[in-house]
């Protein structure tokens, strides 16, 4: 029994060690990126410095273009939305710009599936990890689950999935974009069949939490801006279909005075296919169209 | 709780302690310990399941001893006692199984029922339900029915001890998704001393690994990428759905197979030896071996309970094909209260029949015809889990038209480039040591290798691989919903 103790103690010591190295070969890769998403990812925790920034998922990275929202409101502007993560993820790594300064214009997209509806919330974490030890963001960690205070104790953990784009990060001296907006080339050649919208709103209380956090610590420091991008609905559609979810961030918006932005269902866009590149995303000439129009209605608002 | 879930991480060393640090003497208390370990285990997922799982705990141990045909035969009580006892059988039988019957299938047969009808012109319905379907009602059920068969027909004797018949039916590494234990096999090894054993320890620590590996590292990613594709299946091109058809063979073999091993790892870690419910099904020359390699503790079952019940294949070659199809047809009822399970039941039934009848597969031949054998086995295995995956009927057959029609995507999902490299190392991993456990037994044994360097270097590597590429805040086990 003891020899068997001694070998599990020597065991664990050794997968602590071997940890401890991953972590110190992961955060030289990581300080060190010359490209993708983690020179991205380090540029907005770190170093950025724009007045007008955008966040959000897929809808805010591929639809708002910085050129065109910073020109037309003489701001310096950068688009910090990230692919598949709501306001779980954009409420953690706003943390990492609020410990540094505070932008004079946060628009968020609303993406009710990923801000509004319940889903596995320790899924959008993934990309925050490595950024685990800023200042404020273990607090989002301790939200989704309380054990996650004990496996970021792991460096690899930490790094889980995304060993492969620290490599070829450090490796590549491409950088994915200047201010943050990703293309999203190609053109909307079918008909998706259009989806029912939920009939009612459930709310995920974690998203709710972080919503209602994000509106109280900008409440007097900035300006927050709340808009909902354009889906593609086919003609006949327009205004015809609600979603619950962008009805009720409407409503707590409009509790808190805060200005909200619904091209949701906006005609402009209706059954006009050269401006998407699936149902939820616009392509890019759709963006630009989009960026403008939304540049506008906030060069009036603000 | 899920057996690979960080809590159930965390606590297992603690449970381990106290039960190897009570003497190996005091058998009942390390029961108990267990017991009452697996029903707070068993809780986690809701507290209320276990008034089930206790329900039919309590009626079957109950019933049991009125099973046992008396030695030595009362003549007294003659053909009367045996038709009672047969009598009190086929009603302990039944009631063990109405919980399965009430959660899983009312609503099916429900609806089955007012879809007929409605065909004819009538509407008569019954109020749906809406329960949540207990946990591993399936598995317990089951184990709980074999039992009282053993019993009855003498096979094993009824158990006296409340603990470790309580133990037996709740036994948590096996409890969500089985494998489903003899009496004859886990009995026993419950009324046995269990003292301290390293080996045990250290085995079970390492089959346990290799199943967190297959879940988290091969199904939990491939499971991604084929929900991604199932989920918008009509805008993705034939080769596609081709794909998501052959990464969901390896998702479901995966998690199914990982959790199995957990199950058999966390058994092992505590004394015990729980069947392992794989023997590279994917191998397989024929359905016929596919159905004695794939989660064997249920076929086994349904061999058992079914089909030598039905009469097997001691009777007319007709009724024995009749039986070999009705077994199958319980065997996707089982799987999932769907007419989409039965055709997949049905598939396999239909070819095994067929196997049988024209005897196409044979066991001594070639290497070339092996082969053959063992991918055409492959693709109709592939061929049914389609129908196990999708839906409905429309869905399935729509899946496969895009198939068998190679059709043109209309907005092809791919995997990020990362992904695509963990899936493709994970899934080579596990058909390396397949591989070498199918044709190579015995021979580059890296956690079992006998210089420790060897096998802790294997340990690190697949500990640190599950760490840094396995998806490590995925779902449920597939075969938990069953």
């Amino acid at each position: 029994m003891k020899k068997f103790c001694f070998r599990l103690l020597l065991f664990a010591l050794l997968c602590a060690g071997i940890d401890r190295l991953f972590g110190l070969g992961f955060c030289y890769l990581q300080d060190r990126a010359h490209g993708g998403y983690f020179l991205r990812d380090n540029y907005i925790s770190r170093t950025m410095r724009a007045d007008l920034l955008v966040m959000g998922s897929s809808r805010a990275v591929h639809h708002y273009l910085p050129s065109i929202l910073g020109d037309s409101l003489s701001m310096e502007c950068y688009n910090a939305g990230q692919d598949g993560c709501g306001v779980v993820y954009g409420y953690g790594k706003l943390q990492t710009v609020f410990g540094r300064y505070y932008p004079k214009v946060l628009l968020w997209e609303l993406t009710p599936a990923f801000d509004v509806y319940p889903s596995d919330n320790a899924s959008y974490l993934t990309n925050l990890r490595p950024y685990y030890d800023c200042p404020g963001v273990d607090s989002v960690f301790d939200w989704v689950n309380p054990a996650e205070r004990w496996k970021m104790l792991s460096y690899a953990y930490r790094y889980n999935s995304r060993v492969l784009n620290l490599l070829n990060d450090f490796v590549s001296h491409v950088p994915l974009t200047s201010d943050g907006y990703l293309p999203n080339p190609g053109r909307m050649n079918y008909e998706p069949e259009v989806r029912e919208e939920p009939e009612s709103c459930e709310v995920d209380p974690l998203k709710l939490r972080c919503l209602l956090r994000l509106m109280e610590q900008t409440r007097g420091k900035m300006r927050l801006v709340v808009a909902a991008s354009p889906r593609y609905l086919p003609e006949g559609f327009a205004g015809r279909v609600q979603n619950p979810g962008i009805e009720y961030v409407k409503g707590l918006c409009r509790a808190r005075g805060i200005l909200f932005l619904d091209y949701y269902n906006d005609s402009r866009f209706v059954g006009k296919k050269q401006y998407f590149k699936d149902s939820m995303h616009l392509n890019d000439e759709g963006a630009e169209v989009f960026s403008r129009i939304v540049a506008s209605d906030l060069h009036r608002a603000l | 709780m899920a057996l690979n879930s960080f809590l159930f991480i965390c606590l297992f060393p603690l449970l381990c302690a106290v039960y190897y640090g009570l003497p190996a003497r005091w058998g009942n208390a390390k029961n108990l310990f267990l017991l009452l370990a697996s029903y707070l285990i068993y809780m986690n997922w809701k507290p209320v399941f276990a008034l089930v799982l206790l329900g039919i705990t309590v009626l079957t141990f109950l019933l049991a001893p009125l099973l046992e045909a008396r030695e030595g035969g009362d003549p007294a009580a003659g053909a009367g006692g045996e038709r009672r006892r047969r009598r009190i059988f086929v009603v302990g039988g039944l009631l063990s199984l109405l919980p399965l019957l009430c959660f899983k299938y009312y609503n099916f047969l429900n609806d089955s029922l007012f879809a007929l009808l409605h065909a004819a012109g009538l509407r008569w319905e019954l109020p749906g339900l809406n329960w949540a379907i207990p946990v591993g009602i399936s598995f317990y059920s089951f184990q709980a029915y074999a039992y009282l068969a053993d019993v009855f027909h003498g096979r094993v004797k009824a158990e006296r001890n409340p603990v470790v018949y309580g133990l037996f039916l709740s036994f948590f590494p096996q409890t969500m998704c089985g494998p489903i234990s003899r009496a004859g096999e886990l009995l026993p090894q419950l009324r046995a001393r269990h003292g301290f054993s390293a080996e045990n320890l250290s085995a079970g620590a390492k089959i346990w690994l290799w199943g967190v590996f297959l879940k988290a590292v091969v199904a939990d990613r491939t499971g991604m990428y084929v929900d991604m594709l199932c989920a918008n299946y009509e805008y993705q091109s034939g080769a596609l759905c081709l794909a998501a058809c052959f990464l969901y063979s390896v998702q479901i073999y995966a998690d199914f197979a990982g959790y199995s091993l957990m199950a058999v790892g966390v058994a092992r870690a505590l004394g015990f030896g729980l069947v392992d419910n794989f023997c590279r099904p994917y191998f397989a020359q024929g359905i016929t071996d596919f159905w004695r390699r794939w989660h064997i503790s249920l076929s086994r079952w349904l061999r058992d309970y079914v089909y030598i019940p039905l009469g097997g294949s001691r009777c007319a070659e007709g009724r024995t094909y009749l039986n070999i199809l009705l077994t199958f047809l319980v065997s996707g009822l089982w799987h999932g209260a769907s007419w989409t399970f039965v055709a997949w039941g049905a598939i396999h039934g239909l070819v095994q029949v067929a196997e049988k009848k024209w005897k196409f597969i044979r066991r001594e031949c070639g290497r070339v015809r092996q082969a053959v054998q063992v991918l055409l086995t492959f693709a109709v295995v592939n061929l049914a889990w389609v129908f196990f995956r999708m839906p409905t009927f429309g869905d399935a057959f729509c899946f496969l038209g895009r198939i068998f029609r190679w059709e043109a995507g209309a907005a092809n999902l791919y995997p990020e480039k990362s992904s695509l490299v963990f899936m493709g190392a994970g899934i080579g991993l596990m058909l390396l040591k397949d591989v070498r456990d199918e044709f190579f037994p015995g021979r580059v044994p890296l956690l079992f290798h006998p210089r420790r360097s060897v096998r802790w270097a294997g340990c690190l590597f697949l500990l640190f691989t599950v760490l840094l590429i396995g998806v490590l805040d995925a779902g449920q086990f597939i075969y938990a919903s069953f």
